[in-house]
């Protein structure tokens, strides 16, 4: 009987099958044979019979680099997977053939003066291998004579020389992202120091002609008017630099317990006046009592003012009403603040605490503003480990805002509460000998007319050298000085006069300056400035200031 | 080499048991009898039991090296030590 013969080459027949296991017996029994298949229960395994060279069978696969073995007439005797993947190319087609194939161009002479020189010694060369459909790949190829080998065999490595390729590329590619981040911030530096500094002297000289009788109410109108945008221009630089720095990671908290009571309570004072010129009604209902929360009080204060101004912008009707409630809730505290005002799109709701996202189309708006309000809200609560949630009931119908932030653990001392005083803090500024130091001829002439506004003594010098003399000469009680100034800064100034023996109780120091990141306020506590102001300014927080240091410098 | 598959061409299998002396020796022999005897008359894959186990069951491979003649028919196998004499007389080469 003859069975046909399957393509796949199996044995067809039962005498040809006897014929084969008898021939491997004898294999195995002489010897020849280097492993065996045994199919077990988990499918087939390889039994080694020439002993344990597993660990390094599988370094050799495993290994990123082609590994091959090379007879002395190029044939590839053998090689592992990380080669054939390299040359595109099925294993089993790599094995057997000549190693020259897989070589580009005029390879055949130098593949075998590498073979012929390898068969002496190491050698080391760089090579462009061609894969299976053209692909040409650079290379670094190592081959070295296999000891005791007959006929003579070489073992050859083949590195893809792309890898180091993209390894530098990516790390080229990561240090220019790093230096342009760095400029980035450098210029938004140099950007928020150059739109703050005319902000300031526009709102200072705002502030200073409101004080003055204007004779018209037309000129008492104007001034408010430009104030008023001043101010918010003031807030629309530093949402960006927030912004900037809430994406870059940078914004940093400086946790205390703070009574949110309090925070709320003083935050709708301050904007309670503009509210009612807008004609808005702002209707506290504060129940958190005495419950404390950590966080940055300023950073909270920006929340509940971003909210606030927020309901104010969408409020614009004849009943407009917002309600701020407080309320504890397990182991939090909520801040409601809702309005009766134009309320939120279902479309809309969803992306209203993205960056950059307003309702209105740039063509359509009624309202200012770049969409960064509500983004910084949400990641300011989220610093916070708070949560907060929008909730509308369609346009027309008023929106509400829910924040929620943890309460502080019991242990913790809360905040010196800075309780407010039953008497104003004073701005008078008789009998105090203030000096301005300021390269800046407008800055100067405006500080000049704050403190003079408010009965000061005012001395002013063009730079730090000057500033250091007039200190000298005149003795005054209070330094008012810019940061940045060409020649010497007043960092300088104020560690020259620190160090001339002017110490902080003879002569406070007071920094004004248009850079208003955390690391230059630290910087300008670091030199020996005991208040630093960031512009545009406030004439009165300043005054305030100089009277209390010249105050506590008299006691 | 391994282009068309025409009725006159040897396709061969070889397989191997990784670097080893003997799995070498294999491919060098097979390889130099092939290229004498058949010129460009054949294709050879050489498969690694241990890269490529799947196929050596399929083959109903049990030891290597094995050389697995699949065509022309009838279909042959050596196993064990691949010598010059053993293929020429045990796969029919011309």
């Amino acid at each position: 009987m003859i069975a046909p013969e399957p393509e796949d080459g199996s044995p067809g027949s039962l005498r040809a099958r006897l014929e084969e296991a008898e021939q491997t017996l004898t294999a195995i029994r002489n010897g020849e044979v280097d492993a065996v298949v045994v199919e077990g229960n988990q499918g087939p395994q390889v039994y080694n019979l020439e002993g344990p060279d597993q660990p390094f069978r599988v370094f050799v696969e495993t290994m990123q680099q082609g590994a091959l073995s090379v007879s002395c007439d190029d044939t590839i005797l053998y090689c592992n997977v990380a080669f054939a993947d390299l040359v595109k190319t099925p294993l089993e087609r790599v094995m057997g053939r000549k190693l020259v194939d897989f070589l580009d161009g005029d390879a055949d002479d130098r593949a075998r003066s590498l073979l012929e020189s390898c068969l002496r010694a190491p050698v080391t060369a760089e090579i462009v291998l061609r894969a299976d459909g053209g692909e040409r790949i650079p290379a670094v190829l190592s081959m070295a004579p296999l000891p005791g080998s007959n006929p003579p065999t070489c073992c050859v490595t083949v590195a893809d020389s792309r890898v180091h390729e993209r390894i530098r590329e990516a790390r080229n590619a990561q240090e220019a992202a790093e230096a342009a981040n760095t400029a980035k911030d450098q210029f938004l530096a140099i950007l928020s120091h150059e739109l703050r500094t005319p902000l300031n002297t526009i709102l200072g000289w705002a502030q200073i002609l409101r004080r003055m009788d204007l004779g018209s109410e037309e000129a008492r109108k104007g001034i408010e008017s430009i104030e008023r945008n001043a101010q918010s221009q003031a807030k629309l630089i530093s949402d960006l630099l927030d912004t900037s720095g809430i994406v870059a990671g940078k914004l940093r908290l400086e946790l205390r317990n703070v009574p949110i009571d309090e925070v709320v309570e003083s935050t709708v004072a301050a904007i309670l006046s503009t509210a009612q010129a807008q004609g808005l009604r702002i209707h506290a209902d504060l129940k958190a009592g005495r419950a404390v929360v950590p966080g940055d009080r300023a950073r909270l204060q920006q929340i509940l003012s971003n909210l606030l101004t927020n309901a104010m912008k969408y409020t614009d009707h004849a009943e407009g009403e917002i309600r701020v409630i407080t309320r504890r809730t397990g182991a939090g505290v909520e801040i409601e603040v809702s309005d009766n005002g134009q309320g939120i799109s279902p479309a809309f709701l969803p992306r209203i605490f993205g960056f950059f996202q307003q309702e209105e189309t740039a063509t359509k708006r009624r309202t200012g503003g770049l969409g960064l309000g509500l983004a910084i809200v949400k990641q300011l609560v989220e610093l916070h480990q708070g949560t907060i949630r929008a909730e509308s009931d369609g346009e027309g119908k008023g929106s509400r805002f829910i924040v929620w932030l943890p309460l502080a653990t019991a242990d913790k001392d809360a905040e010196v509460a800075p309780r407010p005083d039953a008497t104003e803090p004073s701005s008078d500024l008789r009998g105090i000998r203030v000096l301005v130091v300021d390269d800046d001829t407008d800055a100067c002439d405006l500080l000049r007319q704050m403190f003079t506004q408010r009965g000061a003594d005012v001395l002013v010098a063009g730079g730090a050298e000057e500033g250091v003399r007039m200190v000298e000469d005149q003795k005054p009680h209070v330094l008012v000085s810019d940061v940045a100034m060409p020649l010497r800064d007043g960092y300088d100034l104020v560690r020259d006069l620190r160090a001339r023996g002017f110490g902080r109780e003879h002569l406070p120091a007071i920094a004004i300056s248009a850079f208003a990141r955390k690391e230059d306020r630290d910087r300008a506590f670091a030199a020996g400035y005991q208040a630093h102001f960031a512009k545009p300014i406030d004439a009165e927080k300043v005054a305030v200031t100089i009277a209390a240091l010249a105050r506590r410098q008299s006691e | 080499m391994a282009q068309g598959l025409a009725r006159d061409r040897y396709r061969l299998r070889l397989y191997i048991g990784g670097n080893s002396a003997r799995s070498k020796a294999a491919v060098s022999v097979v390889k130099e009898v092939c290229e004498e005897r058949l010129g460009s008359r054949y294709v050879l894959e050489v498969i690694d039991l241990h890269q490529q186990l799947s196929l050596a069951s399929r083959d109903h491979v049990v030891a290597v090296p094995t050389l697995l003649k699949r065509m022309p028919g009838p279909s042959r196998r050596i196993v064990g030590r691949i010598t010059r004499e053993r293929m020429i007389e045990g796969l029919d080469l011309p």
